[in-house]
């Protein structure tokens, strides 16, 4: 692994330590704080703090040590979880993650982030101070038993034998022995360490990047096995790493002074060195050892190793099966973790193209295959077409990823908001299993923030007001994801104060977006708080209320090809229902045709299909009566200036009537026809972006390629509905002047 | 090993040379680096896009791609392209605002590459070439005939070509 490549993991680790420990954080705060939950919480600081050592980011270490104390002492049930250290650790939590993001030669040089760190410490300091006496043995970790058993059986002597043998290429590979060292010294305390030297060569065959020291340590720390493994992570696998516990038998240093490549006379000299093994005792094991070589010799057995020797006589301590169990249960949760794995989204997106140009292609066989009036062929293509559905349906489900996450981090938001303007708040949150395509949740993100704090500022009242309209004083926000129509819809609702349609108009009129004398449906006066530079807050806050994010909420959530409905009721409260596409990769279309130009209609939109021809227009308006409900249309070749080609304009065809069939589309509450020439039938397609040279075009949404290979435009339904309701509505009145 | 050495002495003295496609629209020569360019393909027909500005001929499918096509003769202010049998795409590739943007451009004839030392290069005269000055990169002598060599990143900025063409759908719209 590279140093650049281990980095990134480790930034991506402690990004997700730090997402679990702010849920954690969270949900002690709405219950009692679990033994689980605690470990949980210890142990991600605890990997953040041993990942950094590793790479040296001494600022993380340093502060991530202090956090991890705390939280190491909570597990012990040594101090209280109350609300004021709650909030500190927030803030830490925050810090943390601070300090992951900035190199240590950025934070060097930032006096305000070293400030914070001390600022943060000295908050903790009343919780750090107190027992700070207290015993190894007391420890109640929740750990795997193996670890545990070996915690329980530890006397007063807890200092650990540490044997490194690095790999050659460690220097080469970006890693410092001496990392690990200093790390090593933030788990306890180091009591001696010998550096092995005899691999040193000649000067004329130095290389500088070889690693040709080895280790003897002895660590003193309470620490468990695992922890100190930890430390070795990023190297274990091509090195000799053996670890003996406090309690360790002579045995054990036995087998380590048989397994190193050193001299045994040699190690056992180190050993005792380190205070590791007393002379005396490993004077008497060596001689042990050798009786034990003369035994099996003369039992005429093959000369074998000590190891082997010492589990065939079932001479093995309990702690080396302790420690290969231990191992066996992390292979098994590693496997686990196997279940899951990352991709490069560049990667998955090219499947994606892939697939989308299989369907093309398969379409296009379809096509052919009908030409040919070859029934067997006609009905292979037919299970082909099956196939190619599945896959298709596969792997755009590899995009698509629950909304929960995104939720979860407003619990932060709403959180801390909610104390910033003191109110009383509470989030609830349904459908987190609801999927949506990856890229959407992604951009979802800001949008849904601003209408969430919106929400909280704006629409929600403080304490004192909620009593004196006899609401209950806990304010409720609800965010929501549900399917609907082969849409997802994502609601933000509370039951706040409402919009006040007064202001709304009153500050439109004064700032020029309206007419004094228009009127206004109540959607389009909602709306209006989407207008860019409108805000109706009397007061700004920091959080909202300058009149930038409600447009950028608009535009984010149309560039996703959704839109956005509110429901607001005076007193009562707001509703936020984005709907938005279910994926943005491949469609089920519908294909029209006007005047030779192929458009699709998204499947989903469509509600049915009626020849126009047999319909009168309401006032010889764009407008005709279905069933008794007035319903607006738009002829796409008259919006999209389509012009008859050559082949209409030479004469005979020009003259026969062309049938105008229409489309009734819906997205939302609203409901329009568009007009078209021909219809081609139901068409499955891949989105193809126009890029942004299109971008103003209105109307049209993207492209696709047809199985002939012919391309054709994808209707924008919202925006061609608008646009017919704005003309209707136009229309309306220019018959009243 | 002499050999190589000796290459390698003459192309440091050597000065740099760049490269440029030639090509020809409505008997104008211009050129345009040929890095820039990845493919030239027959002219089989074009979806045109509504509403688009004169300069925006449509859209062609190159292989599964969606890709504009540009007319080049009235993005420089002179009269439509004629489409004839002949016609051809150039099909240019440009990395510009770290987004990748692939654009086609239609000419009468593609002529030839040619290699050219910067010293070779003029630069654009201060009048008299009726191009924005901007477009133009420098200008080259061939044999009988000078040749415009275009800035493909300016002429073809897909920034400006989105302004164009919202400036023309609000023209529109007011109508």
């Amino acid at each position: 692994m590279s140093l650049d490549a281990a980095i990134e993991t480790f930034y991506i680790e402690a990004h997700e330590h730090l997402e679990a420990m702010e849920n954690i954080l969270l949900q002690i705060e709405e219950a009692e704080p679990s033994p689980e939950l605690l470990n949980d919480i210890f142990r991600s600081a605890h990997t953040i703090k041993g990942s950094a050592g590793i790479f040296a980011l001494e600022h993380i270490v340093n502060f991530t040590h202090v956090v991890e104390n705390i939280l190491d002492k909570a597990r012990d049930n040594n101090i209280v979880f109350d609300n004021d250290l709650l909030n500190v650790l927030f803030l830490c939590q925050d810090h943390i993650k601070t300090l992951v993001n900035t190199s240590l030669d950025d934070f060097q040089q930032n006096p305000e982030l070293q400030a914070q760190s001390q600022e943060l410490i000295t908050k903790l300091a009343p919780w750090t101070d107190t027992n700070t006496s207290e015993l190894p043995t007391e420890q109640t970790s929740e750990q795997d038993e193996t670890s545990q058993s070996i915690q329980e059986s530890s006397n007063d002597n807890n200092c650990w034998h540490i044997s490194l043998r690095l790999s050659e290429d460690c220097l080469r590979n970006g890693m410092d022995p001496l990392s690990f060292i200093k790390f090593l010294e933030t788990l306890g305390e180091i009591k001696h360490i010998e550096t092995i030297t005899e691999n040193f060569p000649n000067a004329e065959d130095f290389d500088s990047e070889t690693l040709y020291f080895a280790y003897e340590i002895a660590l003193q720390s309470n620490a468990d096995l695992e922890a100190i493994e930890n430390t070795f992570m990023f190297v274990k696998d091509d090195s000799d790493i053996t670890i003996l516990p406090p309690d360790a038998k002579i045995d054990d240093y036995l087998a380590l002074i048989d397994s190193l490549p050193e001299e045994n006379q040699q190690l056992g000299d180190i050993l005792v060195k380190c205070g590791s093994l007393t002379r005396h005792s490993l004077e008497q094991a060596l001689n042990e050892q050798q009786q034990t070589n003369q035994d099996i010799s003369s039992n005429n057995a093959p000369s074998s190793k000590l190891g082997e020797v010492l589990s065939q006589n079932n001479l093995v301590p309990e702690k080396v099966i302790a420690a290969a169990l231990t191992k066996q249960k992390q292979t098994q949760t590693n496997a686990n973790a196997g279940k899951q794995i990352r991709i490069d989204s560049n990667r998955l997106d090219h499947l994606i193209n892939l697939i989308g140009e299989l369907v093309i292609n398969q379409q296009r066989i379809d096509l052919l295959a009908g030409k040919t009036k070859s029934s067997p062929l006609i009905e292979a293509v037919d299970d082909f077409e099956d196939f190619t559905e599945q896959i298709r349906d596969a792997a755009l489900k590899l995009r698509m990823i629950p909304i929960g996450a995104t939720f979860q981090r407003f619990k932060r938001l709403v959180r801390d908001t909610a104390q910033e303007l003191n109110k009383n708040i509470e989030l609830t949150i349904t459908g987190s299993e609801t999927e949506l395509d990856r890229v959407m949740v992604e951009k979802l993100a800001d949008p849904l923030t601003h209408i969430v704090r919106n929400a909280m500022d704006h629409g929600l009242e403080s304490i004192e007001e909620r009593a004196a309209t006899n609401k209950t004083t806990k304010g409720q926000l609800t965010l929501s994801a549900y399917h609907d129509a082969g849409h997802v819809v994502i609601s933000i609702s509370d039951d706040g104060k409402g919009i006040n349609k007064d202001k709304v108009l009153e500050k439109a009129i004064a700032k020029g977006i309206v007419a004094s004398d228009g009127k206004l449906s109540d959607q389009e006066l909602f709306h209006l708080i989407f207008h860019p530079g409108f805000s109706t807050a009397q007061q700004i806050t920091n959080l909202s209320g300058r009149g930038v994010g409600m447009d950028v909420v608009k535009r984010n959530v149309e560039a996703l090809q959704g839109n956005i409905e509110i429901q607001s009721n005076q007193g009562l409260g707001t509703q936020f229902i984005i709907r938005l596409p279910l994926t943005l990769a491949i469609i089920d279309g519908f294909h029209v045709e006007s005047h030779h130009t192929h458009f699709i209609i998204p499947q989903a939109t469509i509600i049915e299909c009626i020849d126009l021809t047999s319909h009168q227009d309401i006032d010889s308006k764009h407008c005709i009566n279905l069933r008794g409900e007035m319903i607006p249309y738009l002829n796409i070749s008259e919006i999209f200036n389509l012009k008859p080609t050559k082949t209409i304009s030479n004469g005979q065809q020009a003259d026969k009537k062309i049938r105008t069939e229409l489309v009734i589309v819906q997205f939302g509450n609203d409901i329009a026809g568009i007009a078209v020439e021909k219809l081609n039938g139901e068409i499955q397609t891949v989105v193809k972006p126009l890029g942004p040279i299109f971008h103003s075009l209105k109307g049209i949404g993207g492209s696709s390629l047809l199985g002939n290979g012919e391309i054709a435009f994808i209707l924008d339904v919202p925006q061609l509905i608008e646009l017919a309701i704005k003309r209707d509505g136009q229309n309306n009145m220019s018959k009243n002047y | 090993m002499t050999q190589d050495n000796e290459q390698g002495l003459t192309e440091h003295s050597k000065e740099v040379i760049r490269q440029f496609l030639t090509f020809t629209i409505a008997d104008e020569h211009f050129g345009m680096e040929l890095h820039q360019t990845r493919e030239i393909i027959e002219y089989a027909g074009i979806t045109q896009v509504p509403l688009m500005p004169q300069f925006l001929c449509g859209v062609i499918n190159l292989r599964g791609e969606v890709v504009p096509v540009i007319d080049l003769s009235v993005r420089l202010g002179r009269e439509p392209i004629t489409i004839h049998k002949r016609t051809c795409v150039i099909v240019v590739e440009l990395h510009s605002f770290e987004q990748h943007c692939i654009l086609g451009l239609l000419a009468d004839s593609v002529n030839e590459v040619i290699e050219l030392p910067a010293s070779d290069i003029e630069d654009a005269p201060a009048f008299g070439a009726k191009i924005r000055s901007e477009f133009i990169l420098g200008i080259a002598k061939s044999a009988e005939d000078f040749i415009v060599l275009l800035d493909a990143e300016k002429t073809l900025s897909p920034i400006e070509l989105a302004h164009l063409v919202e400036a023309e759908l609000e023209q529109n719209d007011a109508q």
